[in-house]
């Protein structure tokens, strides 16, 4: 119950504080543009055949839940135009609520190697982007596609 | 019986500061000290989103007004839940809802000859959203320096100066209806100075609450967001008791004509009820000095209630800054009060006496009383309620601390930790009551300071085995002796 509180880093942490809230209000009210997020250091170039071994389909969303005892992670049904639908976990559960994602058209990781995640076998990846401490944001399309097409 | 209060409703062309969560952080302290008095206490607070400036913030953010609106509404919105205030009702000017009961109360103050159309010309502050009197184009406006502009436009009209002498007699038969009391003289003395009718629409704003049939008048802000008071509750009921009218209306200084003048003079020529106080506080400053953007000396409270803790920016505003006059802030003395007042004075009893319970007595309040102390605990209690009735609270809060020294001073005289150690039944006993008259003064403390404090207070409670839940104590049945020993 109140610990004693130094006030040199107490204020300072205060005072910076209050320069991050000012600059998101400052966002919000329309002020000052969005920042942009800090660009993501260059990886080394790669040959088109390193690119053209990643399989990535059009899938639609089916079912979402979140898994149980795990905060980030969402268990999904993704209908990828394969006979039956493909099984994929993912840690997009903080940024998206299952209703917002079933029935959402989203890009599948098809050939990645299957991998277990809290018991449940994940049988491809789900792509978002995201910034350093931001929530992902999954990839999607402007205009309509079949499911099943493939990125290239 | 129900107690009704307002914040004003808060301007969405500026993001939520600490002069917003003043007024809201007193509210929230009101209504819950009203619900420990017995009042079923109801809180609206809300945001007032119609202008010529929430146009054109809108278009500098590249948003329609209504996004925009959204947004800030929710910011603010979610200002006061993280600072875990009791919100009964956030009322937006957008809301349709709203917009019925401005039209009606227009509708009602026409129909009994309050209204007439006219032709207005006159240098206005579109940053105040006021016509500024006797100025010449070009003139600065007196409040915030910028430019005035001309404009002529065709309004309604209201005829304030029908109202003089009503509102002359309303003062006058209430003498606590604005508090404090310079504030009230400053009134009187504005309305004896003669009223001139208001314009309480216009043709030039688009982003605005229609007036039904008059295309294109739309409500000025003083129909639509005074008005908000009321809407908010319109046709709800406590009890079987309606919420309207008001029991208070907590303001800042710098909006009491609004509400003390044209308000109540809306209310009288609508036939309706009149809220029955308005107390206007003072401003808070920051180390002595206005706040405002073009200072760049703003503070929010979300690094405070982030660092610190809601609990110390609300003790802070309450016992530094006397209620109804101007106050500064300022971090070193955020900090200083709490680690005097939070961490040595109440944070040190509360866990001296739970701990010493603790050791020596196996977490068992043990049975036995030292009355002389009722006197003063009473004193508290008493003072409490009397001063905060009339809005007093630095005063209130010193007359709960007095009692907190006093139990300091006690247990160091008694030295309890000497009386443990020794094995006879007198120092055992003497222990018994040093421990029960520590314990039972540390919950009257935590009732008394619990609309103040109310996250820490529940800590408390918890921590000495109440049972009941602290929001349901009464402040008349609070009594010394009420700590059932072995708990």
């Amino acid at each position: 119950m109140f610990p004693r509180i130094e006030a040199k880093p107490a204020i300072e942490q205060m005072r910076a504080l209050e320069e991050k809230v000012t600059a998101e209000q400052a966002v919000m009210m329309g002020k000052t543009p969005a920042p942009a997020a800090p660009a993501a250091p260059a990886s080394p170039k790669i040959p088109i055949d390193d690119f053209s071994k990643v399989d990535l389909r059009v899938g639609v969303v089916l079912s979402a839940e979140r898994v149980k005892g795990a905060d980030k992670l969402m268990h999904m049904k993704v209908d990828i135009g394969e006979a039956e639908p493909r099984t994929i976990v993912a840690g997009i559960a903080e940024a998206y609520t299952p209703e917002q994602l079933v029935n959402r058209k989203v890009v599948i990781v098809a050939n990645l190697e299957p991998r277990k995640l809290r018991g449940v076998v994940s049988n491809g990846m789900i792509v978002a982007a995201s910034v350093e401490g931001g929530k992902p944001v999954l990839a999607g399309f402007h205009e309509d596609i079949p499911v099943g097409a493939r990125l290239k | 019986m129900k107690y009704y209060l307002t914040t004003p409703i808060y301007y969405v062309n500026a993001a939520p500061h600490i002069g917003h969560a003043y007024t809201t952080i007193v509210a929230d302290l009101l209504k819950r000290f009203k619900g420990m008095q017995g009042y079923h206490a109801v809180l609206t607070t809300g945001s007032d989103e119609h202008g010529v400036n929430v146009e054109r913030a809108a278009e500098r953010a590249g948003k329609t007004p209504k996004e925009f609106t959204d947004v800030i509404a929710a910011e603010f919105e979610r200002q006061w839940q993280m600072l875990g205030l009791q919100i009964d009702y956030f009322q937006r000017t957008t809301s349709p809802q709203h917009a019925r009961v401005v039209q009606d109360l227009f509708d009602r103050c026409r129909k009994n000859g309050y209204i007439y159309k006219g032709s207005y010309t006159g240098q206005y502050c579109i940053f105040d959203n006021l016509y500024v009197n006797d100025a010449k184009p070009g003139d600065p406006c007196p409040d915030c320096g910028r430019p005035t502009e001309s404009i002529t436009e065709e309004n309604f009209f209201f005829k304030l100066s029908a109202f003089q002498d009503r509102l002359l007699e309303l003062y006058h038969s209430q003498p606590d209806f604005i508090q404090p009391e310079t504030r009230r003289n400053e009134v009187i003395s504005f309305v004896k100075g003669g009223l001139t009718d208001l314009s309480i629409t216009r043709t030039n704003i688009k982003w605005g609450i229609p007036v039904a049939g008059e295309a294109p008048h739309v409500f000025y802000v003083w129909f639509d967001a005074l008005t908000t008071y009321m809407s908010a509750v319109a046709g709800k009921t406590v009890d079987g008791e309606e919420l309207w009218p008001a029991d208070l209306h907590l303001i800042g200084k710098e909006i009491v004509r609004f509400h003390a003048v044209f308000w109540p003079a809306f209310l009288m020529a609508a036939g309706l009820p009149l809220p029955k106080q308005i107390f206007a506080h003072g401003w808070l400053l920051f180390e002595n000095d206005k706040m405002s953007k073009s200072r760049g000396n703003i503070v929010r409270s979300e690094p405070i209630q982030k660092v610190m803790g809601a609990d110390a920016l609300r003790y802070f505003l309450l016992r530094e800054v006397v209620f109804g006059q101007d106050g500064s802030f300022s971090y070193d003395a955020l900090i200083g009060r709490y680690n005097s007042d939070l961490a040595n004075g109440l944070g040190n009893l509360a866990s001296r006496t739970l701990t010493m319970i603790h050791q020596y007595r196996k977490g068992v309040v043990p049975a036995g009383a030292d009355t002389g102390f009722k006197p003063q605990a009473v004193h508290a209690m008493v003072a409490v309620q009397q001063t905060f009735n009339r809005f007093e609270f630095s005063k209130g809060l010193e007359a709960i601390w007095a009692l907190i020294s006093t139990i300091d001073r006690y247990i160091v005289t008694q030295q309890p930790w000497k009386l443990a150690r020794q094995q006879d039944q007198e120092s055992q006993t003497n222990l018994d009551c040093v421990l029960y008259t520590a314990a039972e003064a540390l919950r009257i403390i935590t009732a008394l300071v619990s609309p103040v404090l109310p996250e820490s207070a529940r800590k408390i409670w918890a921590q000495l085995g109440m049972k009941e839940p602290i929001e349901d104590v009464r402040i008349y049945s609070l009594a010394w002796g009420g700590l059932p020993p072995g708990q």
